[in-house]
């Protein structure tokens, strides 16, 4: 009798430990993990392999989810090397990581040149720029910088790393003030033309 | 009887030849301060009371193709004909005065002692009155902003602005007599954003000479003037971006001249070549300065030096 339950119960742990396994197997991670680096964002890419979450994990910070499989990691330090890892969601199940390392671009200009100048890559080169605009600079040396920013005169508080610019003007004026700190300072101003 | 009578006559005889008697006679005088010299513009008349003598006056003029005089009871016309110099005389009992007359040609004026202009506006008319025949017009035109027709026939000058600027038109006669009238040569408006503009439109909307997308201002490092929205150049699509530097503008005065140094850091030539350009302070305001040279109209940032912060 005794040996029958033990029996029972080795079917029963079998049973449940090959449907566990089985379900953390039918998860898997993403695949075709792709990074385009710039100086402080990283883009990534990846299948969605008829999944719709997952969790985008970087070096020790937060895991992010999200429902689309891309994302743009910034505020980064330029020219570091991060380590990068994306896993499948679904319901409280996950799948194993996919790791990519990635290092950010350096900034073009040396930190002390007089004719380093950070600007806004996100703007397009003709003036023309989205509404919802992504302040992602280049030859910014110092991530953590003092910026400040008015549109057509009045002050406007980013969102999300992103202003939100509405205007019917056929140009619009943008300023953004930089202070590095250690007496690196610039006040930029673009006349800019918002995307219809 | 007849001796009484005789005897009267006789004496009326030596009272009426008595040379005191003239004394009684207030001197004659040309107007109440004497004058002994006139000098009018030709084609001018003056007319001078006459005081004195024995109340009834003569009058003459040595050279009448000069002046015409006339005299009415006591008021005495001269009226100048021809530039040249004669004398009146004038003449009461046995008193004379001479007057000097001289005619010369009018007093230039301008029919306006300044105007403004806009560039490339249509050309201006001044009128020039008086003067002698050999008027020369001198233009004090350091900037090279106006053409400037001198009409002697018709006294007329024609003005023509093709650029911002000041200048200063001065007419001057053989005699040393001179007028001037000042030009002020402005656009209808003034830059409202930093960049550089041609001075040679009537407005500045569209006088860019960079297209300024983006301005960059780097405190005691100086200003970068980009037509494209990248610092260091690059080609958009249909044309490829200049970039300009301008190095900086230490505590601006107005009404004082600045060397501005301009130096291309990228891209293909503009309207404003690099190079050192002496220009003008026009204006200082917490936003900028305006500076002017020959051509070019400059509104850009500056650094505050003697302020600390």
């Amino acid at each position: 009798m005794k040996r029958n339950y033990l029996y029972i119960l080795f079917w029963v742990c079998t049973l449940f430990g090959v449907s566990v396994s089985s379900a953390r197997s039918e998860i898997l991670p993403p695949t075709g993990l792709a990074a385009k680096t710039f100086q402080h964002e990283i883009f990534l890419t990846w299948n969605a392999d008829e999944a719709n979450a997952w969790e985008v994990v970087v070096d020790d910070r937060s895991p992010i989810r999200t429902s689309t499989p891309q994302y743009t990691l910034d505020s980064l330090v330029h020219n570091r090397q991060y380590t990068i890892k994306v896993r499948t969601i679904k319901g409280e199940d996950f799948s194993t990581f996919a790791v990519l390392q990635a290092t950010t671009q350096n900034i073009q200009k040396a930190i002390d040149a007089p004719d380093r100048i950070p600007y806004l890559r996100t703007i397009r080169i003709d003036g023309i720029t989205p509404k919802r605009l992504p302040l992602y600079f280049n030859d910014l040396a110092n991530e953590k910088a003092c910026i400040t920013y008015k549109f057509n005169g009045h002050p406007i508080t980013p969102i999300d790393n992103h202003l939100h610019l509405s205007s019917s003007a056929y140009k619009d004026k943008l300023e953004i003030n930089i202070d590095e700190g250690e007496g690196r300072r610039w006040h930029i101003v673009y006349l800019i033309s918002l995307e219809r | 009887m007849i001796k009484p009578l005789i005897s009267f006559l006789c004496l009326f005889t030596l009272v009426a030849c008595n040379p005191i008697e003239t004394d009684w006679l207030s001197p004659l005088k040309v107007g109440t301060e004497d004058v002994r010299e006139i000098t009018l513009h030709r084609l001018s008349t003056r007319q001078i009371i006459l005081e004195g003598g024995n109340g009834k006056y003569h009058a003459n003029i040595a050279d009448s193709r000069i002046a015409d005089i006339k005299l009415r009871q006591d008021t005495l016309t001269i009226k100048a004909l021809l530039e040249g110099e004669t004398f009146a005389t004038v003449l009461s009992h046995d008193q004379q005065a001479r007057i000097a007359v001289k005619v010369t040609y009018p007093e230039l004026s301008f029919s306006t002692d300044s105007i403004r202009l806009y560039p490339k506006d249509q050309s201006k008319f001044v009128s020039l009155f008086g003067g002698d025949p050999f008027v020369k017009i001198i233009e004090n035109d350091p900037d090279d902003i106006l053409d400037v027709k001198w009409n002697g026939n018709t006294h007329l000058l024609e003005i023509n602005a093709h650029y911002e600027g000041e200048a200063e038109i001065t007419a001057r006669a053989q005699s040393g007599d001179e007028k001037k009238i000042k030009v002020l040569v402005k656009a209808e408006d003034e830059p409202r954003e930093w960049g550089i503009y041609g001075t040679g439109y009537r407005s500045f909307g569209q006088s860019l000479s960079i297209t300024n997308l983006m301005v960059v201002h780097r405190p005691s490092v100086g200003t970068w003037i980009s037509s494209v929205a990248n610092p260091n150049g690059g080609f958009a699509f249909t044309y490829t971006g200049t970039v300009l530097k301008i190095d900086p503008i230490a505590d601006p005065r107005e009404g004082t001249y600045i060397d501005l140094v301009l130096t291309k850091q990228a891209g293909p030539n503009v309207e404003i070549s690099p190079g050192v350009y002496r220009v003008y302070v026009e204006k200082v305001t917490d936003s900028g300065v305006m500076l002017r040279s020959r051509r070019h109209k400059f509104y850009l940032p500056y650094d505050k030096t003697s302020i600390k912060p």
